[in-house]
């Protein structure tokens, strides 16, 4: 793995929007109500053990990839927090002790919650861990580790917004079972409102928790350097990866062809600013609606892609070929 | 065209686009947008390069005409582009003859090259393989920085070296091989000390001449008995050597084949023959027709460099032509291949006996040309079992030769030279036999 300064740089500001998103939906305070209950030494202890245990089991999997163990120990650690209420009701249903089973029922909601709670809470440093392998060890597509940084954000903003209403103060496990109970009734209205606008029925009452930090206005901050740093790394792991395939001798002179061509990157840049900018600004004349011009200037850019991509095909006379 | 990388980016920029329209944050389709409008910018600016590709010319420079196996060789092609738009980014690779190995690498990325100026790469080769090499055309790749979109174009730049065999071997081996006083020479013991070398002494014969009495032998001998001086007349050995360049004889690894293999022997003996003081000749087959070369290892090398596999070549009519090129009683060497199923009649050297020479046939072990080194035990099976099949046909060729009086031996790549080196120099004791 070749980690330079240049691509820790564009990790941060790639990573900037759901790094920020973490410290204004207070996402730190939320693993922190994991460690709580965990040192609560309770059942559902085990479950915020496997929680976190998650985390690192993910880490040694990123680093020494697949094997037995590791992948072994991912399973083991994700799966737990769900599944460990139901592996206990079924003990009990087979030992002895078949009539502490009412009894069981009521703790049984408890740990599934906190469960629940857990596992969505260590999802976004899953994600983060992912981002940044993705990123370090350039695997996958280029546009991929920009998507992960939606992906991120997502899982950040939906843990925020669980955790954004009234918490009663006292016990930590006690805050984790309200939050999963939030966890399980946003993933019900979120899967309400896709079928909802994929069908086309009126949607019922949303979630009364509000999230003013959605709204902050260093999103625009953090938002602008995850563009410039998206067009960056596209440059960086397409543009760089392919010269030092075809062995550039500029590498080992002048620090690489981004470097010798920084200034036509930064052009292409400006440009592909200025086209989308005019672009938005005309059919947001002709429209009226925000939404429509953006993605008609989205629409209009692929097509370019695309049919510039097939011109030499398709106009051999224009190119002599 | 649109690459494989091309279509792999092109899709996940689509479901990134999608994901983003989609999505519940307004931000993420901006960014999505401007990443999309990034892609049509650089291939825009690819779609102008184009245009500069077409009117793209290219010129070599070479170090050197002609040059000898292993020397080293610098290439200077040089791009330029015709257009007023720049051209770029561009991989520019120079179409290296096979022959050569390349030293430094014969291809770059570069960058851009500006409206009407050129871009020199510098590049190293290492010749490996003799004959006439021709370098037909620089490919020029032009591409995105993305590598979403390849268009190759090879733009005509023509260029011709001379490759010459390697000298250096045969006078390294020349120096080791006179140094064992081993010389391919016919001795007879003569009294006359013109031309000959002193032998020692013996007594004196009533018959001798006088002038040859050795006077302080004889005062030294206690009886003052005459003794005689003798010497030995030394009669260098002509050399016929005959390359059966068949149509296999192309067959091996460059710079390694049967011919490169032949060529190097036959300059090696040019220098042993020269300080020797034999005639050497070497005939060969070109389209058909028999040609011959004698003269200098330099003289030899530069009409033997371009030698090539002749479908037509008739070892019969090589052996009559070569026999006719000295006096009896020289060394014919003829080196020849016969791989499996063909085989050579022993009456295709009925013309060396006829001129009363001294024939010995090496015959080239084909699969030896084809080193497989590899660790699949199959594979090194396979190539162990067409040897041995090889090998036995040629002792069975070489057997049916020996009913018919002619001496041969097999020989392979790493041995050719040495088998041919052992005859040549042996061949005044063998002749005598």
């Amino acid at each position: 793995m070749k980690v330079s300064p240049a691509l820790i740089t564009l990790f941060v500001a790639m990573a900037l929007p759901y790094l920020s998103l973490m410290i204004l939906s207070n996402y730190f305070g939320y693993l922190g109500l994991i460690v709580n209950t965990l040192f609560e030494g309770r059942l559902y202890s085990i479950s915020t053990l496997m929680a976190i245990g998650s985390v690192f089991a993910y880490v040694i999997r990123v680093s020494k990839g697949s094997g037995a163990l590791q992948d072994g120990l991912i399973i083991l650690t994700l799966t737990v927090p769900v599944v460990l209420p139901s592996l206990l009701m079924v003990g009990l249903l087979l030992s002895p002790f078949q009539d502490q089973l009412p009894k069981y029922f009521s703790s049984a909601a408890d740990l599934y919650l906190i469960g629940i709670a857990s596992l969505a809470m260590v999802l976004p440093l899953l994600g983060v861990v992912n981002h940044a392998s993705v990123v370090f060890m350039q695997k996958g597509s280029a546009a991929g580790a920009v998507l992960m940084t939606m992906v991120n954000y997502g899982l950040v903003a939906f843990v925020g917004l669980a955790g954004s209403g009234p918490i009663p103060a006292g016990l930590s496990s006690r805050a984790l079972q309200i939050i999963g109970a939030r966890i399980l009734v946003d993933s019900f209205f979120t899967l309400q409102s896709i079928l909802a606008s994929v069908i086309g029925i009126p949607l019922a009452a949303g979630t009364p928790r509000s999230a003013p930090w959605l709204a902050s206005p260093d999103r625009i901050w953090t938002a602008t350097l995850f563009a410039v740093a998206s067009a960056v790394y596209f440059y960086y792991r397409l543009y760089q990866k392919r010269a030092e395939e075809e062995g550039a001798r500029a590498l080992k002179k002048e620090g690489g062809p981004i470097v010798t061509s920084l200034h036509s990157i930064g052009f292409a840049i400006f440009l592909a600013v200025l086209i989308d900018t005019g672009l938005i600004f005309v059919i947001l004349f002709a429209t009226q609606q925000l939404q429509i011009a953006v993605e008609l200037t989205m629409v209009l850019a692929m097509a370019t892609v695309i049919l510039l991509g097939f011109a030499d095909r398709l106009m051999p006379w224009w190119f002599g070929r | 065209m649109l690459t494989k990388r091309g279509i792999a980016v092109l899709n996940s920029t689509f479901i990134l686009g999608v994901l983003a329209s989609f999505g519940f944050d307004p931000l993420f389709t901006t960014i999505a947008l401007i990443v999309v409008t990034v892609l049509a910018v650089e291939t825009m600016l690819y779609a102008k390069s184009l245009r500069a590709l077409r009117r793209t010319t290219a010129s070599r420079k070479l170090s050197a005409e002609t040059a000898f196996v292993g020397d080293s060789i610098s290439v200077d092609p040089e791009i330029e582009n015709g257009s007023r738009a720049s051209l770029g980014p561009i991989v520019v690779k120079d179409g290296t003859p096979q022959g050569f190995k390349t030293i430094i690498p014969n291809q770059d990325w570069i960058v851009s090259i500006d409206g009407r100026s050129s871009h020199l790469l510098h590049y190293e080769i290492e010749p490996q393989q003799i004959g006439d090499w021709n370098f037909e055309s620089v490919e020029v790749t032009l591409t995105d920085r993305f590598g979403i979109f390849k268009a190759v174009r090879d733009v005509s730049c023509k260029s011709l070296i001379k490759v010459y065999p390697s000298m250096k071997k045969g006078e390294e081996l020349l120096k080791g091989r006179i140094h064992l006083g081993m010389r391919p020479i016919r001795r007879s013991a003569v009294t006359t000390p013109q031309g000959s070398e002193f032998s020692g002494i013996r007594e004196y014969y009533p018959t001798d001449d006088v002038r040859t009495i050795a006077w302080k032998a004889m005062a030294r001998s206690p009886a003052h008995e005459p003794k005689t001086k003798q010497h030995e007349n030394e009669q260098a050995i002509n050399t016929i050597f005959v390359i059966g360049n068949s149509k296999r004889s192309g067959e091996g690894l460059v710079g390694d084949r049967k011919l490169d293999r032949l060529v190097e022997t036959a300059i090696v003996l040019a220098y042993l023959s020269l300080k020797t003081g034999g005639s050497f000749h070497v005939v060969y087959s070109r389209n058909g027709r028999v040609e011959s070369a004698s003269g200098r290892p330099l003289t030899l090398a530069a009409k033997l460099y371009n030698i090539e596999p002749d479908p037509h070549a008739n070892i019969e009519a090589l052996v009559r032509h070569g026999a006719k090129l000295a006096s009896s009683r020289s060394l014919m060497l003829a080196a020849v291949d016969s791989p499996f199923p063909q085989k050579i009649e022993s009456s295709a050297y009925k013309g060396a006996f006829a001129a009363n020479h001294f024939l010995h046939v090496l015959v080239l072990e084909t699969s030896s040309f084809f080193p497989i080194e590899s660790p699949d035990k199959t594979l090194a099976l396979a190539r162990d079992v067409i040897a041995a099949r090889e090998i036995e046909h040629l002792r069975r060729l070489i057997a049916v030769w020996a009913e018919d009086g002619i001496t041969a031996q097999i020989c392979n790549r790493q041995d050719l030279l040495a088998k041919a080196l052992e005859v040549f120099t042996n061949a005044g004791v063998m002749i005598e036999a």
